[in-house]
This record gives structure tokens, sequence and C-alpha cells, in this order.
């Protein structure tokens, strides 16, 4: 089963992520902090793909993204942007930082698991 | 957010009335007050309800993995449980997909969010201020730009910009990877 990490600050979008990927056969550890989700790694959980949102209080997705990146274990896993933006500037910084793809809200199961399923192939 | 009083030229005091320059900042104050409590009551409310609806989404769910189960241990009749199965399936693709939703009321609660933020700026409006010049009288059109600068989704530009015929910056693919 593949691990993925959810990064948002927002509880429900957690919440119905989660539930929607566990069903799609994906183990979810969710984090409401951006901070949090880098204690996980720096504590050596590894997972299969991060999936982070763009806007949140204290540190943003783009920070996260290099932070995370700095971590030799994270350089390759895949990060995907999960984010009500869709502006070109944000999208070329979070590609930047080491993003590997971008996402916009809502976005649909059966869309989210290609995508999923393009990534992790 | 733009202290509006300390904008340029505006230091002087202007020719309005004491009493219309109190019942100015009273009316709009209150104005602002009640509309930033009413913007985060409905956003409040908006978490409350997608909260339960979520409980009671993920509590049907796990019923219908129950009887998918069920299903699997029930001898005879294959019609009925083909048939029962398949609306397992379908009921739980569609809980699922109805799940993902959540998200648009995420997006609902910022917007709100930013309009409460909106009030405020507006609540701090200064009458005697903004009559002081013409460019004083201007700087109401900040509380705009400096709600914009902090727009977080690609939702609020494209209203502002349909708001003030302008052309929105939001165009890109939905779904994009590096």
């Amino acid at each position: 089963m593949k691990n993925i990490l959810l990064v948002d600050d927002s509880a429900t979008v957690l919440a119905s992520m989660r539930q929607v990927l566990e069903r799609g056969g994906y183990a979810v550890e969710a984090c409401t902090a951006p901070e949090l989700a880098l204690t996980r790694l720096n504590g050596g959980y590894r997972p299969d793909m991060v999936i982070t949102d763009l806007n949140m209080p204290g540190m943003d997705g783009i920070a996260f993204i290099t932070a995370a990146r700095r971590l030799p274990p994270c350089r390759f896993i895949p990060i995907l942007v999960l984010t009500t933006e869709s502006g070109q500037v944000q999208r070329d910084r979070a590609k930047a930082a080491g993003a590997t793809g971008w996402l916009v809200k809502p976005v649909a199961p059966e869309k989210l698991f290609d995508v999923l399923r393009q990534v992790l192939a | 957010m733009t202290q509006l009083r300390d904008g340029p030229g505006i230091g002087a005091k202007a020719a309005v009335p004491a009493p219309v320059s109190a019942a100015f900042a009273s009316a709009i104050g209150d104005y602002a007050r009640v509309l930033r409590g009413q913007s985060l009551s409905v956003a409040t409310l908006c978490d409350e309800v997608t909260t339960h609806w979520l409980q009671g989404a993920s509590d049907l769910l796990a019923d219908l993995d129950l009887l998918r189960a069920d299903l699997d241990g029930l001898q005879g009749e294959a019609a009925l449980r083909a048939r029962v199965a398949a609306f397992t399936e379908a009921t739980g693709a569609g809980l699922t997909g109805l799940m993902i939703e959540v998200q648009r009321q995420d997006m609902v609660r910022q917007m709100l969010e930013t309009i409460a933020r909106m009030a405020d700026a507006i609540g701090a409006l200064d009458l005697a201020s903004l009559v002081a010049s013409a460019e004083a009288a201007a700087l109401p059109r900040l509380i705009v730009e400096d709600i914009a600068a902090g727009y977080v989704m690609a939702a609020q530009r494209q209203v502002q910009a349909a708001a003030l015929h302008q052309a929105s910056q939001d165009d890109g693919p939905a779904m994009e990877l590096f």
C-alpha cells in the first residue's frame, strides 16, 4: 500500500481527502501544518508521495516544498500541490521549489487517482 | 492592511463638522461590525454543516462496507447479490465523490474571511481624513487593492476581475505535471 502525506491547514479538507484516498487504497498521514509535516519527515517518515496545500498560515506550501527538498531522503519523493490557486506565477514558484505537479481544487476523485497512478507508476 | 489614516497629504483636518464626522464613523463602524459578524457566522455555519455532513457520509460508507462484507458471506440468490453489490459500489463511489466537495466549502470559508477583513478596513474609514484632498478621497481604493493582494484563490480574483471589468489572469490548467 502506498503512503501519502497530506498537508493542509483545513481540518475538513484533510478529513475528506483522507476518506477519499483511503477508499482508493492509499495509507494517509495527515498534518494540519507544514511544520508538523517536516517534523514527521525529519523523524524518518518516508511517504511515497506528498500532497500539500499552498496557502497556509505560517509556513506556506512553497517554503514547505523547499524545506522538504533539502532533506536528502525527500529529494525525489513526488510532491503535488493541491490548491485553490491557478495563477502561473505561483505555479512557476512551486515548480522552481521542486513540486512535481499542480492540482486545482476541487479535484474529482477519479481525476485525482489518475494523477496519483501516473506519478507513482 | 493599509492604514488609511496614514496616507500622504491627509494629516490636516478637513472642514467636516464634528457631528457629521462622528455620525459617519458610528454608522460605518456599525456597518463593518455587522458585515464582519455575519460573514464569520456564515463561515462557522459552513464549517459545522460540513463537519456533520462529512461524518454522516463517512458513517454511510462504513455501513456500505459492512453490507458488502455481509453480502460476500451469503449463499444463493446470485442475481440479488449482484444487484446489491452493484448498488453498494455505485453508492460508495457517489458518496466518495461528494466528499471531495468539501473542498468547495473550504473555498467559501476563505472567501467569507476575506469579506470580514474588507469589512474591518471599511470600518476604519475616517471621513475627516477622506475629504482632506482628492488624493485622500481615493485612498479607499487601497482597501480593494490590499484585499486583492491577499487573495488566496483563483475564484476570488475571477470574481473581482468580473466586478471591475478586468481580465482574469487565472487561466492555467486544473492539472499539470511538471
